[in-house]
């Protein structure tokens, strides 16, 4: 097993798992917040979130460090990036702590937080690989963090009423095909 | 003395930006510095949530004020005491940790919390606005960020174990804050 293969799988579990919690709590009801089609709705925004954050940050930081690239290949700066998104987890826990067992609906702070702690972490994995970190990576990764959580904040905010609405439509719809048949 | 501030405010701002770089550095053998900063970081955030309930007719201004003192109180022991906690996890890996060194380093974890709590005190006090959650509490949920690195950092790069530890602590600051608010 090459070097940059070794922990993947936990790599994407906790990945996985981080996005994951993140998108439901975006969409949690905290008079019910185990509603199935907020979880599944949420829980997709999140994974969708979460492959564009990956994908985003990592184009990014390899168009700003074309030498590390060429150098070390494209698979080891994957692997600093996704190193880097594991800063999101202890977030990922406290924010679901939060929400479930203390009553604080504080969601977009970790989101925001948590974002940026793992950009940031990302470009300081990357500045590894040259065993500098540059500070251009750590101000770049930085404000594209900040934009990207400020966006999927925006996200989970405008489409809140969604996984409702989906409820609704999915109730009729099987209200009807139920009196049907 | 003037050069001690100018080191101070540096450290703080490089914990902020950079916090690996900033776990090893001498001035953390300064931990008297460090626990002024986990404790005024906390002051600010404490009297903060009491200025928010002054403003909402919930608390006199004098209970607002001990708030404040709390705050002082809780950053200057319990996060000591977490630091206390951690350094015997850390000891397993690096033998020369001392405690100071350990206080020291977790203490500065809060640099961004107090550059937060100043803000949020100057919006607070000149705009009126209701600034706990919005910059005490943000400022306290980044302070993992830096944990996580200076964790790492200490205990001589374990990625997995400094995340383990920082939820842990993350947690355990979270709970100690909602039964001491």
């Amino acid at each position: 097993m090459q070097d940059h293969d070794r922990g993947q799988t936990g790599r994407f579990i906790l990945r996985f798992l981080s996005f994951t919690a993140f998108g439901i709590l975006a969409f949690a009801n905290p008079t019910d917040p185990y509603n199935v089609y907020a979880l599944v709705f949420g829980a997709l925004i999140g994974l969708i979130f979460g492959f564009l954050f990956r994908f985003v940050l990592l184009r990014f930081l390899n168009l700003f460090n074309r030498q590390i690239k060429k150098k070390e290949g494209a698979k080891a700066t994957a692997r600093a990036v996704s190193r880097g998104i594991l800063f999101l987890f202890p977030f990922a826990v406290m924010a679901w702590v939060s929400f479930h067992y203390l009553g604080w609906y504080m969601t977009s702070a970790f989101l925001s937080a948590g974002i940026m702690s793992a950009g940031v972490a990302a470009s300081m994995e990357m500045g590894k690989l040259t065993k500098k970190a540059p500070i251009r990576n750590t101000l770049i990764t930085s404000l594209f963090a900040a934009g990207f959580s400020g966006l999927w904040i925006f996200a989970s905010t405008s489409l809140a009423g969604l996984p409702t609405l989906i409820e609704g439509a999915l109730t009729l719809v099987f209200s009807q095909a139920s009196s049907l048949f | 003395m003037t050069n001690n501030k100018k080191s101070l405010w540096r450290t703080v701002l490089a914990m902020m930006i950079s916090p690996a770089t900033v776990a090893k550095d001498r001035l953390l053998d300064s931990w008297y510095l460090a626990l002024g900063v986990s404790s005024l970081a906390f002051g600010l955030f404490f009297l903060q949530t009491g200025l928010d309930l002054y403003k909402t007719g919930q608390k006199g201004l004098l209970a607002s004020l001990a708030y404040g003192g709390g705050g002082l109180i809780y950053g200057a022991s319990i996060i000591p005491l977490f630091a206390l906690i951690l350094w015997g996890f850390i000891r397993i890996f690096d033998k020369d940790l001392s405690v100071r060194q350990a206080i020291s380093a977790f203490c500065f974890c809060y640099s961004g919390a107090l550059i937060y709590g100043l803000f949020g005190l100057l919006f607070s006090l000149l705009l009126g606005w209701k600034t706990a959650l919005t910059f005490g509490v943000t400022g306290v949920i980044w302070a993992t960020g830096p944990m996580i690195h200076t964790i790492r950092r200490l205990s001589g790069g374990k990625g997995a174990l400094s995340i383990f530890l920082s939820t842990l602590a993350g947690l355990g600051i979270l709970f100690s804050w909602s039964f001491f608010s």
